[in-house]
C-alpha cells in the first residue's frame, strides 16, 4: 500500500466515522437489546479503527453486522479489510455495501474503491437463467455468496459454482472455474426446472391452464404437458362449455393423469313448425318432434326438420348460453316431380300434366296397391280382370292390353316387362306401398324420356329415398279381399352421404269369392257359377337402395303367384289349378357425379329379369292342361350429360342401349305337347337431346326429341315441346305438344295360341300425338285449382283382329296395326287444398271422349268423324270424378280420410260394327266410397290404420278382354283394411 | 331387435312358402244312352282335392249322380263317383260308342290367347 493510499484511507475513515455518527447509527429508535449490542460493537469497532487497530475493528464491525445488517457497517468492514490487505474480502463487502445504496455520493465512493481494488482481486461474474438463484462456491455448507447475477471477488484459485433456486434443479459448473488476479471470469448457469408431466384425458378441445385463468395456456386437451410439481388448480376452458376447476397434485418427474369432465353450456332451442310431429334432428341426431323445447349445447348447430310428404328443412342455428332461440318453420309440401323431365323440378315447371299422391295421402288411405292409389287421380281409371290390374289414362285403356300403354317406374327405373311391355300396378309390383314416399302421375306422352311404353302416361314411385330416417320398422297389415301382409325395413346411414335402406315383405291372400253368371251353367253342379277360394295369391318383395356420395344402387325383387278364378283362356271354371306367376327383378347402378359446376354426368347400368309361369286347366278335348312360360332377361346402359352453360339454359343429351338376351316363350299342353317355343332376342339403341330454356322468370320452353331403334322394327322419333308461362303471381300456363310410341311386343309379334292366334312379325310401332293446355291458379300457398284441355290422336293401333282366312269354324287372328285411328278430346278440373295439420281436400272431374275415327285425315280428327265399321272405344269412361278429404280427429293420433270416386259407363270389348257382330253394352256408373281411420304416435314410432274400402259395397264392373267369356267382371266389393307398424 | 327381425323374416318366409290347397275339376264326356253316343266335349263332373293328374289314361267310365261319363283323366274319382268297369253293360256300350254328331264343340272367342 502506498503512502498516498494510506493517507486517503485515513481521511476516508474519519469521514466515515463522522458520517456514521452524523447518521446517529445505530438509530435511537432501536430500543431492543440486539440493536444496543450492535451499536456498542460498532462504536468499539470505530474506536479501534481510529486507533488503527484494524483487526479489532474488523472483529467488532463483523459482530455488529452479524447482529444487525447495515450497509454502512459493511462499508466499514470493506475499509478495514482494505487496511488489512485483504482486497478480495474488501471487494466483496463493497459489493454488499453498494447493494441497495441510494445515496449517489456514497455509491460513487464505493465504486471508486472497487475500481481501486479491481487490479488486485480475482473477479468471478456469475449469472443464472433464470436469475435470482442463491450462489455457493465449493460447497453449500460454506454459506451462500448472494444471489445471481453477481460479481464476486475471490482469492485466485479454482472454484466450483453452485446455483440454487426453488423449483429448479441445482446447477453446478461442470468443472472448476479458474480465476486470477486482475481478471474477470464470467460463468452462466442454466437452471433446469423441476417438473412433473400432466396428462389431460378427454375434455376434447379445452384449453388447459394452471392456478389462474389468465395464466398461459399449457396445451389443448387431450394433451400432455410439463407442469411444476405441487398442488395446483387445473383450469379447463372451452367455448360453449362451462369453465371447469379441479385441484390436482403434480408429482415431480412423474406422469400425472387427470380425466376431467367439461359440461357444455346450453341454451333453449324452441322448434316449431306448422305441422306437428315432424322429426327434429340436431347435428344429425334425432332429438324430438315438433313442437319442442330442446336444451342444446351453446354454439352453431345444424337443425333439420323432416316430415313425410314435405320437403326437409335445414337451418343453421346459433344457440347462446342460457338464452332461448326460437325457430318457426313452415314446411312446404314436396310437390316436386322427377318423372316429367328425369330431373327434380316443381310441378309448375314440369313440361307435362302431373299429379302427385303425396306421402300424407298414402299414409292416410294406406293404399294397398298402386292401382288403388290411382283411383281418383285426375284422368286415370283402373281395371281388374282378376288376373292383372291395369291403368287407363285419359280415355284409353284397352281391355286385355295388360297396361302396356302405361309405363310404371320405380325411382326412374322402368318396371314393365319385355314380353308384353306389361305394366304392373297390383301386388305383382310390390307387396305394399309402405316404402313409397310419393307417387308421380304424368299424363300424356313420355317417350321423349323413356322410349316405348310411356305412351299415354307414366307412373313413378319414389321409394327408399336418402332422406329415409335411420331406423328399423316392422309391420303387419291386411288389405282388400283377405290379404295378410308382413314387412320389415332397415335403414342405416353410415355417414351423411352414405347409407342403405331395404325392406322385405310377404303377403298371402285368400282372394275374393266370385259369382260369374256366365259360368252358372258350367262347371260341376256344386260350383254353379261360384268361384270360391280361387282368387288367392302369395307374393314377396325385397327392395332397397344403397348409396355413397354420387354412387347409388337400387334393386327390386317381386314375385306374385295368383290363382285365376274367371276361367280365363277358356279354362275350366272352378278349377283351382288355374294360376299364373310373375317374377320381376332388377338391379340398377347409377353414378351422377358433378363433373364441373355446369356439367353433370349420369351413368346407369342395369340388369333385369322377368319370369312368367301359368297353368291353364282344360279338358282333354281342348288340349288338356296347358302350361305357358316366358323367360326374359335384359341388360342395358345409359349415359346422359346435363349441361348448364348459362343459368337460363339446360341441355340434356344422352344415349341408351339395351340387349334383351333372353326372350323365350313356350306353350305346351297335354294333347299336342309343345306348340310354342320361340326365342327372339332383340336389342335397342336410343339417343336423345333436350333443352330447357328460361328466357325470363315468367317463361320456360322445354323441347327435345328421342330416337329409339329396336332391332325388330322401324326407328321411331318422338319429340316434345312445352311452353310454360307464369302470367301473374300464382298463375301457371302450360302449352304442350308431344308424340309417343309403343313398339310391338314380343308377345304381339311372336306368340301363337291353339285358339287360332298367329304371329305377325310385320307389326310396326303405334304412335300417339298429343296437344294439351293446362292452366293452374294458386289461391294461397296451399290451395290450387287446375284446368286442362287436351286432344290425343293414335295411329297404327296394335290390336287383335281377325285375319282374312278366319271362319266361324276356324278362328284365325293376330295382332295387327289397325288402319282406324283413335281420337280423344278431353278436359279436366281439379281443386286441391294441400295437407296442413291433417286437413286436406281435393276434388277432380274429368271428361274424355275417345272415338274410332273415320280416317287418318286431320280433318276427320278435328271434326271427330266416327268410323262406321267400329262402335265405341271399349273401356273408356267419359266421366271420372273424385273427392278426397282428410280431417284430424285427434291431431295426428287419429285422422279420418274419405275418398269418393265416380266413374261413368265403360263400353265392353264388342266394338265391331260388322253384320252379325255381338251388341256392345256399357257398364253401369259407379260410386265408390272409401273411409280410413289412421294415425301415428311419433313418440312410440307407431302407425296404424283401419278402413273400409267400397263402404257401400257397390257391385261395379269393368270390361274385360276376349280372354274371358264374360264381357265384364265385377270388381271388389266392401272390404276391410287394417295395418300396424312400429318404427324403432 | 334381431329376434324381431328374424321372427318377421320367418313370417314372411312362411307366407311365401305356404301353398294353397290344390283342387281341380274332374270331367268326362257324357254318355247319351238314348242315342248311344258320347259327347265330343268334356263336361265337368265334380271338384276333387289334389294337384290334378294326366289326361292321357285309357278311356274309363265314371258314374256320378246317375249319369255315365267316359273320361281319359287319370287319378282318383270324385267323391260319390264310381267306375262301373267294363263289365257293366252300359259302360261297355259307352266305351265303344261313337261321338255324338251335332254336339257343338266349345267355340273359343276371337282373341283368346294361350298364356299371358
Amino acid at each position: 500500500m502506498t503512502a498516498r493510499t494510506t493517507r486517503r484511507l485515513h481521511r476516508s475513515a474519519l469521514l466515515l466515522s463522522l458520517a456514521v455518527l452524523a447518521a446517529g447509527y445505530p438509530s435511537s429508535a432501536r430500543a431492543d437489546d440486539v440493536a444496543d449490542e450492535a451499536d456498542h460493537l460498532f462504536t468499539l469497532g470505530a474506536e479501534a479503527y481510529q486507533q488503527k487497530d484494524y483487526k479489532t475493528a474488523l472483529q467488532d464491525f463483523l459482530a455488529s453486522n452479524r447482529l444487525v445488517k447495515n450497509r454502512n457497517v459493511m462499508f466499514n468492514i470493506a475499509r478495514t479489510y482494505e487496511h488489512l490487505g485483504a482486497p478480495s474480502d474488501a471487494y466483496r463487502y463493497y459489493q454488499r455495501a453498494i447493494d441497495g445504496e441510494t445515496d449517489n455520493g456514497v455509491k460513487q465512493r464505493i465504486h471508486d474503491a472497487m475500481g481501486r481494488l479491481g487490479p488486485s482481486v480475482a473477479l468471478l461474474k456469475i449469472e443464472t437463467d433464470p436469475p435470482g438463484a442463491t450462489i455457493y462456491l465449493g460447497r453449500k455448507d460454506l454459506g451462500d455468496r448472494g444471489t445471481s447475477p453477481q460479481t464476486i471477488a475471490l482469492v485466485p484459485g479454482q472454484y466450483n459454482v453452485i446455483a440454487e433456486l426453488a423449483g429448479y434443479e441445482d446447477a453446478i459448473t461442470p468443472k472448476p472455474v479458474d480465476v486470477r488476479i486482475g481478471t474477470e471470469r464470467a460463468v452462466t448457469l442454466k437452471l433446469t426446472r423441476i417438473v412433473g408431466s400432466l396428462k389431460v384425458i378427454g375434455a376434447v378441445g379445452a384449453s388447459v391452464r394452471l392456478d389462474v385463468e389468465d395464466s398461459p395456456q399449457l396445451c389443448v386437451a387431450p394433451c400432455e404437458t410439463p407442469a411444476p410439481p405441487g398442488q395446483h388448480v387445473l383450469i379447463l376452458s372451452k367455448s360453449g362449455f362451462r369453465t371447469t376447476r379441479q385441484n390436482i397434485n403434480i408429482k415431480a418427474n412423474a406422469l400425472n393423469e387427470v380425466r376431467p369432465d367439461i359440461e357444455a353450456e346450453t341454451g333453449s332451442l324452441v322448434v316449431n313448425a306448422d305441422e306437428r310431429d315432424a322429426v327434429i334432428e340436431i347435428d344429425g341426431k334425432t332429438k324430438g318432434f315438433t313442437p319442442s323445447v330442446l336444451q342444446v349445447p351453446v354454439g352453431r348447430h345444424e337443425l333439420r326438420v323432416t316430415l313425410r310428404g314435405f320437403r326437409p328443412v335445414t337451418r343453421l342455428v346459433e344457440v347462446k348460453a342460457n338464452q332461448q332461440t326460437q325457430v318457426d318453420l313452415q314446411l312446404v309440401s314436396a310437390d316436386a316431380v322427377e318423372a316429367a323431365s328425369r330431373a327434380v323440378e316443381p310441378i309448375e315447371d314440369a313440361p307435362a300434366s302431373v299429379s302427385l299422391i303425396t306421402s300424407p295421402e298414402l299414409r292416410a288411405m294406406h293404399y294397398p296397391t298402386v292401382a288403388e292409389a290411382m283411383r281418383g287421380v285426375r284422368g286415370v281409371y283402373v281395371s281388374d280382370d282378376t288376373g292383372y290390374k291395369t291403368i287407363g289414362f285419359r280415355g284409353f285403356g284397352r281391355p286385355g292390353d295388360y297396361g302396356n300403354r302405361a309405363l310404371v317406374l320405380v325411382d326412374g327405373m322402368p318396371t314393365n316387362d319385355n314380353w308384353v311391355w306389361s305394366s304392373y300396378v297390383g301386388y305383382d309390383l310390390r307387396t305394399d306401398l309402405d316404402d313409397v314416399e310419393r307417387i308421380e302421375v304424368v299424363r300424356g306422352p313420355g317417350s321423349v324420356l323413356y322410349g316405348t311404353g310411356a305412351f299415354s302416361g307414366a307412373i313413378n314411385l319414389i321409394t327408399h329415398t336418402r332422406d329415409t330416417p335411420e331406423g328399423k320398422e316392422v309391420g303387419v297389415s291386411t288389405a282388400n279381399d283377405g290379404v295378410a301382409r308382413a314387412r320389415a325395413r332397415l335403414t342405416h346411414h353410415f355417414s351423411p352421404d352414405s347409407g342403405v335402406t331395404m325392406s322385405i315383405a310377404g303377403a298371402k291372400a285368400a282372394g275374393r269369392n266370385l259369382y260369374i253368371r256366365e259360368y252358372a251353367a258350367d262347371g260341376p253342379p256344386s260350383v254353379a257359377g261360384n268361384a270360391r277360394g280361387l282368387d288367392g295369391f302369395y307374393g314377396a318383395t325385397f327392395s332397397g337402395r344403397a348409396w355413397w356420395k354420387w354412387l347409388s344402387a337400387q334393386w327390386s325383387f317381386n314375385t306374385h303367384d295368383k290363382q285365376l278364378p274367371s276361367a280365363q283362356f277358356d279354362s275350366i271354371f272352378g278349377d283351382a289349378r288355374s294360376r299364373q306367376s310373375d317374377t320381376r327383378t332388377f338391379l340398377e347402378l347409377k353414378a351422377d357425379p358433378k363433373i364441373t359446376e355446369n356439367l353433370t354426368s349420369i351413368t346407369r347400368a342395369y340388369v333385369n329379369g322377368y319370369l312368367f309361369r301359368s297353368k291353364v286347366p282344360r279338358f282333354p278335348d281342348n288340349g288338356g292342361v296347358e302350361r305357358d312360360t316366358f323367360d326374359g332377361a335384359w341388360a342395358g346402359g345409359e349415359q346422359r350429360f346435363v349441361w348448364t352453360p348459362i343459368a337460363p339454359l339446360r341441355i340434356t343429351a344422352g344415349g341408351e342401349g339395351q340387349y334383351h338376351f333372353v326372350v323365350h316363350q313356350t306353350g305346351a299342353n297335354e294333347t299336342d305337347g309343345t306348340f310354342l317355343d320361340q326365342k327372339n332376342p332383340f336389342s335397342l339403341v336410343a339417343g336423345y337431346l333436350l333443352a330447357d330454356v328460361v328466357p325470363s322468370p315468367k317463361i320456360k320452353i322445354s323441347a327435345g326429341a328421342r330416337l329409339d331403334k329396336y332391332s325388330f322394327t322401324d326407328a321411331s322419333v318422338n319429340p316434345r315441346i312445352a311452353f310454360i308461362g307464369k302470367p301473374y303471381e300464382g298463375g301457371n300456363v302450360k302449352v304442350m305438344f308431344g308424340k309417343a310410341f309403343r313398339a310391338p311386343s314380343a308377345y304381339e309379334l311372336y306368340n301363337i295360341a291353339g285358339g287360332g292366334q298367329k304371329q305377325n312379325t310385320a307389326l310396326k310401332p303405334e304412335d300417339l300425338y298429343s296437344a294439351e293446355v293446362e292452366y293452374s291458379h294458386r289461391f294461397s300457398p296451399t290451395v290450387i285449382a287446375t284446368g286442362a284441355v287436351y286432344a290425343n290422336w293414335i295411329r297404327d293401333l296394335i290390336a287383335l283382329r281377325d285375319l282374312p282366312d278366319a271362319t266361324p269354324d276356324a278362328p284365325s287372328y293376330a295382332y295387327q296395326n289397325t288402319p282406324v285411328p283413335v281420337g280423344t278430346f278431353g278436359g279436366e278440373l281439379e281443386v286441391r287444398r294441400e295437407w296442413r295439420e291433417g286437413w286436406m281436400l281435393g276434388a277432380t272431374y274429368s271428361y274424355q271422349k275417345s272415338r274410332y275415327l273415320a280416317s287418318k285425315s286431320f280433318g276427320d280428327f278435328v271434326s271427330f268423324e266416327k268410323a262406321q265399321d267400329l262402335k265405341q272405344v271399349p273401356n273408356s269412361p267419359n266421366h271420372l270424378a273424385s273427392l278426397k278429404g282428410g280431417v284430424p280427429i285427434l291431431s295426428r293420433s287419429l285422422m279420418l280420410m274419405n275418398r269418393v270416386t265416380f266413374e261413368g259407363p265403360r263400353y265392353d270389348r264388342n266394338d265391331s260394327n260388322a253384320p252379325g257382330s255381338l251388341p256392345q253394352t256399357a257398364t253401369s256408373s259407379a260410386f265408390l266410397w272409401d273411409v280410413v281411420l289412421s294415425g301415428t304416435e311419433a313418440r312410440w314410432g307407431l302407425s296404424y290404420s283401419l278402413g273400409l274400402y267400397n263402404l257401400t259395397d257397390t257391385r261395379w264392373r269393368v270390361p274385360v278382354s276376349s280372354e274371358f267369356r264374360p264381357n265384364t267382371l265385377v270388381q271388389s266389393g266392401r272390404t276391410v283394411l287394417a295395418s300396424a307398424a312400429v318404427t324403432f | 331387435m334381431r329376434a324381431a327381425i328374424c321372427a318377421l323374416a320367418g313370417i314372411v318366409l312362411a307366407v311365401v312358402a305356404c301353398e294353397d290347397t290344390e283342387s281341380y275339376v274332374f270331367g268326362g264326356r257324357p254318355y247319351d244312352a238314348s242315342t248311344k253316343c258320347v259327347a265330343s266335349a268334356y263336361a265337368p263332373i265334380e271338384v276333387v282335392d289334389g294337384e290334378g293328374s294326366d289326361a292321357n289314361c285309357p278311356n274309363r267310365c265314371v258314374r256320378f249322380q246317375a249319369k255315365l261319363y267316359v273320361t281319359t283323366i287319370c287319378g282318383p274319382l270324385p267323391s260319390g263317383a264310381t267306375d262301373p268297369g267294363v263289365g257293366d253293360p252300359e259302360c261297355a256300350d259307352a266305351l265303344g260308342a261313337p261321338s255324338c254328331d251335332g254336339e257343338a264343340e266349345p267355340t273359343p272367342d276371337a282373341g283368346t290367347g294361350a298364356g299371358h
